[in-house]
């Protein structure tokens, strides 16, 4: 018996030695150990064994049993080693494959930058207001100190619909029809459309424009370059340079225009500024006493300033575009860079 | 410039800085001849033989002062003896020719003998350049003729009429510079004649023209005008023509008052009378164009009728010509008001009524007829009549202002005191009337048009004072910042959504060919044809302003299509435009609109992907929903008629119809020359985002017991919308929480007309785990129910 057992254990050894899977490993398992393995009938016929046998017999078959189990569980740990890192090689990919996108879209450059510029002046405390892009020549003209044959005109090419209604020409009618339904203090950013009669390389007939307007007791012109340059440095970077320098508009007074220094060659003159080192980034001024008397405001109570940009302008700063006309084409070869 | 103002010490880049940080933009600087031109020097002919082997070609020899040289010249104009202008070898001459030795024709030529075209002087010449005799030798000859001169190019504000002249301008520099300004003093020598006896002048309407200034100037030769004149008239853009014509242009240039020289033997009865139009309907003004007339035209009439047009332009029947021998020169004061309306109505625009509208210095007109008579004199021999014919009945009065210093402090933010602003309006010739312990009462000089109240005053001061000078506060940026209105929030969550599904935003020009529409195939009753029309649109292409965004994306598409970019997904916001109906205005209304075409998703390796179809943009679109916290609905409506039966829907927000989605006709996507399917969208956004900015997000608990997921497929009629089903399954009881489709078929196996639907239902009890036989209940009282609304049977 002793060494049936023995023998068992050396055949055993012998055949998971053998083994060359995990299924053969099992198969080898419920054949030696199994209900009805060569072991466990082994281990049956011990009952029939003399007495005085019975302990010594029964723990050596015990240790036997430990044994082979232990066989088969190197043999089972080594196959399984073995098969993971088969599984793993088979399953390898090769990484530097492309991935598989789903690409996302964009907004176009012009509502990124007016989203940036109402979201600099919504920090400022402006609040965002809107006007109609089809508008009385009352509002676009009239109310802004613009009388018809007023050489301010001749400024600003003018599409119209009838005698009385214009596609507005800037975001300016839009001060008026918010001071109209509000008394100071009033703080409003305008995004909008405007629309000039005009097509050749540097200009489209439609462009979008940002207006600001600021009316309260105690507005300086002071203010205004602090508000102003706020700005400025907020969208440009607060090292970049800004002149105020007088000009003209109709609906204020004092009027100046807002150059940056050009930030193409910092200054230093290029193509870009024509050579003078500066851009011309706004136009604005104190409103004038005579836009107040359209919407009943009295002027030696209320003072304020009034601002407007064109997006496109700054987008073109912004990313370098040098075609005014790439943002109305629609090309995504274009579109996708934004 | 320097006739008027001292200009020792400042340098023209300076200067040029200065004048545009006081409001004269200066737009160029540039010289008036160029640099290379110091190296034309002046030379004598001392020999002329012509060319042995050219008949055309002469054989110069020339003294420069140092050396004789031969030169072989094609004009025909010089003589020995004359002084000329010489460009050695090396020099380089503005058209670009650089001057190298060479030998035409066999002879040797060492330099070029130049017209004053080919140094840029003028635009065309006759012949080369002669020099006056006696002239020093081997000097350069931009030095000798005093053609060396900056120029600087100015942008005026239409406010700032007296600044389009040299004087004006000079005024400007003296203000800024606190130096003085002078006019020189005009020399005329009056000849025996008197202007009174030789023209008369009449004033009709003096609203229209309160004063009118006339000289006569007789026994004129007229010749070319000397180079001086023809370069500085080059560099201010204006063509030169005859020393007479350009003299009169010359003054305007100078003094801003624009002259008109009448030919006084053309003049009818040798008299002037100035009165409106009335009933004469048209004139031939001296570009021989025949205009027609408006009653409230201001014309200048001789003794029998028109002769120019007021302050715009001249008539043929009196211009200067070949034969004059005698002029009227006409300098005016006319009312800006005037001349702007009628230059609108004509629509003509001169570099005269350009200053008339802005405004010409009334207290100057006599000044500028004197001096245009002394260059006449000077220039073209003329003979100066004695007196001027000033006709000026009701001298124009300034008028008077009171200007506060605390009011500009308080509009400025700064705090200047009373001598400061005095020095200021000393400076610009302001004169201070009065004084007292608030203000100044001042009188603005005749030539500041601009100049009416105490805030035109302010600008001044802040103009001279230096606007960079102006603190910069902070006054106005520590207000709280202000959050989004709901819907611009709304608006923001739908532009991130569609960009995550891969669509790129468009801007498209709101005006489109009303032919676009006709090819979408609208119906003409709908309002895709209310259109909004513009009176002068920029071509046939921009005639009215859109009623759908489609027009617009469908050409970006086709656009795309053509560079190769195949698989286009672009969305565009933009209002659409509808008719003017009665109302003072069009509606303008928001719209959202998307074309998708090509792939789904890129092409990857792994696996072919699909083309994008109908239920891509539902989804989209549906998602949008969701995402707006509100439930869009699609019924199978055809509304846009460009787009294919059974694969359109109209979309339905609480039953209203706000847009549609569908795939592109066939028929109308050959128009465009897209092969491929092409799916689009277009929806009315105000309605969404008004619902979307009042939806309340509340939070639901998550459940804690599990849910019980059963499938259940239908035969149905082919025709049932799965909508419907889905609907009617959603409300059938509290604890069937959810329902889906997750699978669609016909035919094969099923009978014809009927096809499968199959749903997985979702369901749970929040308060307990659910047992079998409540879900069953539920689900054989759903099978009833189907088989009774929907004639389906369960599968």
């Amino acid at each position: 018996m002793e060494d049936r057992l023995q023998g068992l254990l050396t055949e055993a050894r012998e055949l998971i030695g053998k083994a060359g899977s995990l299924d053969e490993i099992e198969t080898l398992r419920v054949n030696i150990l199994g209900r009805k393995g060569t072991l466990t009938a082994m281990l049956k016929g011990l009952a029939d064994l003399p007495r005085e046998q019975k302990p010594v017999l029964g723990k050596l078959a015990n240790q036997i049993k430990e044994q082979i189990l232990a066989v088969l569980e190197d043999a089972r740990r080594i196959l399984a080693e073995a098969e993971n890192r088969r599984l793993i090689v088979e399953g390898a990919v090769d990484v530097t494959l492309p991935g598989r996108r789903q690409p996302v879209g964009g907004t176009h450059p012009i509502t990124r930058v007016t989203d940036d510029v109402c979201a600099i002046f919504k920090r400022l405390g402006f609040s965002v207001a809107q006007g109609p892009e089809v508008e009385l020549d009352y509002y676009n003209f009239e109310a802004l100190n613009i009388p018809k044959d007023h050489p301010a005109r001749q400024m600003q090419d003018t599409f119209y619909i009838s005698d009385d209604v214009v596609l507005r020409t800037h975001t300016s009618p839009v001060q008026i029809r918010v001071m109209e339904k509000q008394i100071p203090p009033v703080k409003v950013i305008v995004p909008g459309r405007v629309y000039r009669c005009d097509s050749d390389l540097t200009h489209t007939p439609m462009f979008d424009q940002i207006e600001g307007l600021l009316v309260d007791k105690d507005v300086t012109f002071s203010d205004l370059k602090g508000v102003l340059v706020a700005f400025l440095h907020a969208f440009f970077g607060s090292s970049a340079r800004v002149r105020f320098r007088p000009s003209y508009f109709p609906f204020t007074e004092p009027s100046a225009e807002v150059d940056i220094e050009c930030v193409m060659c910092n200054g230093k003159g290029c193509r870009v500024c024509g050579q003078t080192g500066w851009l011309e980034i706004l136009g604005c001024g104190m409103v004038d006493p005579a836009v107040y008397k359209f919407v009943n405001y009295d002027p030696e109570e209320f003072t304020g300033f009034a601002f407007g940009m064109g997006v496109e302008r700054l987008a073109m700063l912004r990313y370098g575009i040098d075609d005014l006309r790439l943002f109305f084409a629609n090309d995504l070869r274009f579109l996708r860079q934004f | 410039m320097s006739d008027f103002v001292d200009l020792s010490g400042i340098d023209p880049e300076e200067a040029a800085a200065r004048l545009t940080m006081a409001g004269l933009e200066v737009a160029a600087i540039s010289q008036l001849c160029p640099s290379a031109l110091d190296r034309v020097i002046s030379a004598k002919i001392t020999a002329l033989e012509s060319h042995p082997e050219a008949d055309k070609l002469s054989l110069c020899t020339v003294f420069d002062g140092k050396e004789e040289l031969a030169i072989v010249c094609g004009a025909s104009n010089m003589q020995s003896g004359d002084w000329v202008a010489l460009a050695p070898v090396g020099t380089r001459l503005p058209n670009g020719m650089t001057i190298k030795k060479s030998k035409i024709r066999g002879i040797a030529s060492s330099g070029m003998l130049c017209s004053a075209a080919e140094l840029g002087f003028e635009e065309e010449s006759a012949g080369i350049m002669i020099l006056p005799t006696g002239s020093p030798l081997g000097e350069p000859v931009v030095e000798l003729l005093k053609l060396q001169d900056t120029v600087l190019e100015l942008e005026i504000t239409p406010n700032r009429g007296d600044c389009l002249s040299v004087i004006g301008v000079a005024r400007e520099m003296a203000a800024i510079y606190k130096r003085p300004f002078k006019l020189p003093e005009i020399k005329l020598k009056p000849g025996p004649k008197v202007a009174a006896d030789l023209a008369e002048i009449r004033i009709s309407d003096p609203d229209l023209n309160p004063r009118y200034v006339g000289r006569v100037v007789e026994e004129l030769v007229l010749s070319e005008s000397p180079l001086w004149l023809k370069a500085r008239l080059q560099a201010a853009g204006v063509r030169s023509i005859s020393n007479v014509v350009d003299v009169t242009n010359y003054v305007m240039l100078e003094t801003g008052q624009p002259l008109h020289a009448f030919d006084l033997d053309l003049l009818r009865d040798r008299r002037i009378e100035v009165r409106r139009a009335g009933t004469e309907k048209s004139f031939v003004t001296l570009d021989g164009i025949e205009r027609s007339l408006d009653p409230e035209t201001l014309m200048i009439c001789d003794g029998q009728g028109s002769v120019a047009i007021a302050g715009i332009m001249g008539g043929l029947n009196s211009e200067i010509n070949s034969q004059t021998r005698n002029v009227l020169i006409e300098s005016a004061f006319f009312q800006p008001a005037s001349i702007r309306r009628s230059a609108r109505i004509l629509n003509l625009g001169t570099e005269a009524s350009y200053r008339f509208e802005r405004g010409v210095d009334s207290q100057a007109t006599a000044r500028a007829a004197d001096r245009a008579a002394e260059l006449l004199q000077n220039l073209a021999q003329g003979r100066v009549a004695k007196g001027a014919l000033d006709v000026y009945p009701e001298p124009r009065v300034m008028p008077e202002i009171f200007i506060r210093p605390s009011q500009a402090n308080k509009l400025l933010g700064l705090e200047l005191d009373f001598a400061a602003v005095k020095d200021i309006f000393e400076r610009l010739q302001i004169e201070i009337v009065k004084e007292t312990s608030d203000g100044f009462t001042v009188i603005p000089p005749a030539y500041r048009f601009d100049l009416e109240r105490e805030v035109d005053l302010i600008e001044e001061i802040v103009r001279l004072y230096g606007y960079d000078q102006v603190p910069v506060t902070a006054a106005r940026i520590s207000d709280p910042e202000v959050m989004d209105q709901p819907d611009v929030a709304c608006l923001r969550q739908l532009r991130k959504t569609i960009m995550a599904y891969g669509y790129q935003e468009a801007v498209n020009y709101s005006f489109i060919d009303p032919e676009a529409v006709s090819s979408l195939q609208f119906d003409r009753e709908s309002r895709f044809y209310d259109f909004v029309c513009l009176r002068n649109p920029i071509s046939s292409e921009m005639a009215v302003m859109r009623t759908s965004l489609l027009p617009g994306l469908l050409t970006n598409l086709k656009d795309n299509l053509r560079v190769n970019v195949k698989d286009v997904r672009l969305f565009e916001v933009g209002r659409n435009f509808y008719g003017l109906a009665g109302q003072k205005l069009p509606s303008e209304e928001l719209f959202l609109a998307g074309v998708a075409c090509g792939r789904r998703y890129c092409d990857h390796f792994s696996a072919p992907d699909g083309a994008v179809d109908f239920f891509d943009l539902k989804g989209l679109l549906e998602e949008l929903a969701a995402n707006l916290q509100l439930e869009l609905n699609f019924v199978a409506e055809n509304y846009y008629k460009c787009l294919t039966p059974g694969r359109a829907a109209a979309i339905m927000l609480d039953n209203q119809v706000v847009g549609c989605v569908g795939q592109l006709h066939h028929e109308v996507a050959e128009t465009y020359g897209f092969d491929n399917e092409v799916l689009l969208f277009e929806i009315a956004l105000a309605p969404l985002l008004t619902v979307s900015a009042a939806a309340v997000i509340t939070y639901q608990g998550l459940a804690r017991y599990p849910a019980v997921y059963r499938d259940l497929a239908f035969l149905v009629e082919a025709s049932i919308p799965a909508a419907e089903m889905l609907a009617y399954i959603r409300k059938q009881h509290k604890l069937l929480i959810g329902a889906e489709v997750f699978d669609v078929f016909q035919g094969e196996v099923l009978p014809s007309g009927k096809k499968s639907l199959a749903f997985r239902l979702t369901f749970q009890d929040m308060n307990k785990t659910l047992t079998d036989k409540k879900v069953n209940a539920i689900i054989t009282r759903l099978i009833k129910g189907i088989e009774e609304s929907f004639h389906g049977e369960v599968r």
